[in-house]
């Protein structure tokens, strides 16, 4: 039993080789970026998940045509399931199957801006205090501790009210809870780095701290980055329809699938049913995102190292 | 031991200064002048506004007000809200039995289900009892709490009639009304923590059980269950311990989508009426309150690690 992790390494290097003799790339010397991927690929779980990410993305950027109706509240409210709309309609007459598209645009647009926003402050603020430590790094570092006492939805919500309801406020909101969780993962990685033999033979050459950074320190915190981001979709997609459900994200003719819960669960006990097509969404679109984070973790998971000088 | 709690607490004042600093800068956030929201927003007379500014010391630089803030706070005193007048602190502490009622439920939930399908996955790694337990929990941490929630409510509120969508009745008037009432905040809480639990018990315990004093405790001949209770999860437990802290304390401060679909007068509630109102004490009173219950119960985790384990204590 405890000496199960060394054997399963092992065989799982064993299993590595026949897959590239298969593929006919066993000849070429596989590069680290390589190996993740055929890694993640064989997943099946993170492909599943890659695969309704891919949809949730496509049906996000062509919302507008996909869509089989207009948005406005053009129909006979509480219609059933129906030919024409196969989801029904809600109570003041919007298709439900074109809400739920348009939500998808919200969703992705919001997780999309948080994790660029969250993830670039995060990058510099973890590569600032894991490289150069000082009065610097420890200011940093005392401020993300000071970020993270706060309940993430309840410091989002409070700036995202007091900057006033729309998609962007929201976006910044979320993305401000997210920053010191990021930041931490990049300050270790990078603190670990520092200690590697590569860095200080180096810096015993002379590499100076801009080259070393760039070269060296960066390209080792890509890794984790990737993984945390796509965790950090699938928490923004919550946050947002957490967000909408209260009322401070999208501004009301715009859909969300957080709009979409609230509208269902204010009339819960007449369209029951209603509440179904965004639960759903929003389940599958968490659930997609946490797959592909954790397909990655796995699939990068001993490459950390070995990415460096790719 | 003394000295470490000492050291610890030390270390607080520039974390609670730097907290103090960013709930108070919220007010920076909001657009246009809080003095005309204290004064009644559309009907405030430039008198009324005058005084609210003076109410506020608007006048004076950001600095000072930084300083006044933090000395009523200092003191207990949030403010009082710019709508019902009563001060935050009296009616956050009205609230509260309400919110700490949602949190211990949910954590003792979050405990009943992480802590033993963490440790039956890890002692089963790689089989079929350990997928089962990890999809599940992948699948359930993919429910927000709000989300699931709502389901509750379909199914055992609107769909079966058994347990009510909303409201609370308090543990002294009536205890089975007091759970009641309850049961559906408290699955819809527990459920995901105790999914998150799961995962990190199940890690811990696997890289515990692949320590060597594992390998030595069952070489002379230990029961496996002495192994894996006595030996493997006392020490495992640290890094799930500290998430357990965490996630009470944010059960604690940040229950408002939970208190809001449950209709639960609590804590949560008082700071939703707040956000739409703009009541900025109330917002600020509440955000920091937060806070500081997670610093209280982060010490906490951490003096009783040092108590626990002399390495954590001297290192």
């Amino acid at each position: 039993m405890n000496m199960e992790m060394g054997p399963a390494i092992a065989a799982d290097e064993i299993t590595d080789d026949p897959l590239e003799r298969e593929t006919g790339m066993g000849e070429v010397a596989p590069s680290p970026w390589g190996r993740v991927f055929r890694r993640f690929v064989r997943s099946t779980p993170a492909m599943i998940g890659l695969g309704i990410v891919v949809l949730l993305v496509l049906t996000a950027v062509f919302a507008s045509t996909l869509a089989p109706c207009g948005q406005g509240p053009d129909f006979p409210p509480d219609l059933g399931p129906q030919a024409g709309h196969w989801l029904g309609t809600n109570s003041i007459g919007r298709d439900l199957l074109t809400r739920l598209i348009y939500g998808a645009r919200s969703s992705m647009f919001v997780a999309f801006l948080v994790v660029t926003i969250a993830t670039s402050v995060a990058l510099v603020l973890g590569l600032v205090s894991g490289f150069f430590g000082g009065w610097l790094g420890a200011f940093i570092d005392r401020c993300m501790d000071a970020l993270f006492t706060f309940p993430p939805l309840t410091l989002a919500l409070a700036i995202a009210a007091l900057l006033g309801p729309s998609l962007t406020n929201a976006s910044l909101a979320i993305a401000v809870v997210f920053v010191p969780g990021l930041m931490r993962v990049i300050r270790s990685q990078v603190l670990a780095i520092r200690e590697e033999t590569f860095v200080e033979a180096a810096h015993s050459v002379g590499v100076g701290d801009t080259r070393m950074l760039r070269k060296h320190i960066f390209p080792n915190v890509v890794s984790p980055v990737i993984v945390q981001a796509a965790l950090a979709f699938g928490y923004a997609i919550g946050a947002e329809a957490g967000l909408s459900f209260l009322g401070l994200g999208v501004n009301p003719p715009t859909s969300s699938w957080g709009v979409m819960l609230e509208e269902a669960y204010a009339r819960i006990l007449e369209s029951q049913w209603q509440l179904v097509p965004p639960a759903v969404a929003i389940l599958l679109a968490i659930l997609a995102f946490n797959l592909v984070g954790d397909g990655l973790r796995d699939a990068l998971g001993r490459e950390s190292i070995a990415v460096e000088g790719s | 031991m003394g000295a470490y709690i000492a050291r610890r607490i030390a270390a607080l004042v520039p974390l609670l200064l730097i907290i103090s600093f960013i709930v108070f800068s919220l007010s920076q956030l909001l657009p246009g002048d809080p003095a005309i929201v204290l004064a009644g927003g559309q009907k405030a007379t430039p008198a009324g506004i005058a005084r609210a500014r003076d109410k506020l010391h608007l006048d004076k630089s950001f600095v000072e007000q930084y300083g006044i803030w933090v000395g009523d706070v200092v003191q207990g005193d949030l403010g009082e809200s710019f709508f019902d007048h009563r001060t935050v602190s009296e009616s956050i502490s009205s609230r509260f039995p309400v919110t700490l009622s949602l949190a211990i439920g949910a954590l003792v939930l979050t405990v009943l289900i992480g802590v033993p399908l963490g440790i039956l996955a890890a002692v089963r790694q790689g089989g079929i009892v350990d997928r089962l337990i990890t999809t599940g929990s992948s699948v359930a941490l993919a429910m927000p709490d709000f989300w699931l929630g709502m389901i509750l409510i379909s199914l055992f509120a609107v769909s079966l009639k058994t347990l009510p969508s909303g409201g609370y009745v308090g543990l002294t008037d009536s205890p089975a009304g007091w759970a009641t009432h309850l049961y559906l905040p408290w699955i819809a809480m527990g459920v995901p923590g105790g999914a998150g639990l799961a995962r990190q018990v199940r890690g811990a315990m696997i890289d515990a059980l692949e320590q060597d004093y594992v390998r030595t405790a069952e070489a002379k001949g230990l029961r496996r269950r002495v192994v894996v209770f006595k030996h493997a999860l006392k020490n495992a437990s640290l890094a799930p311990v500290t998430v357990l802290g965490i996630g009470f304390a944010y059960m604690l401060g940040g229950s408002v989508i939970i208190e809001r679909i449950f209709t639960l007068p609590g804590m949560g509630q008082y700071f939703y009426i707040a956000l739409f109102n703009k009541d900025l004490p109330v917002i600020q009173g509440v955000v920091l309150l937060s806070a500081l219950i997670f610093v209280v119960l982060n010490l906490a985790v951490d003096v009783l690690y040092a108590y626990l384990n002399p390495k954590v204590r001297l290192g």
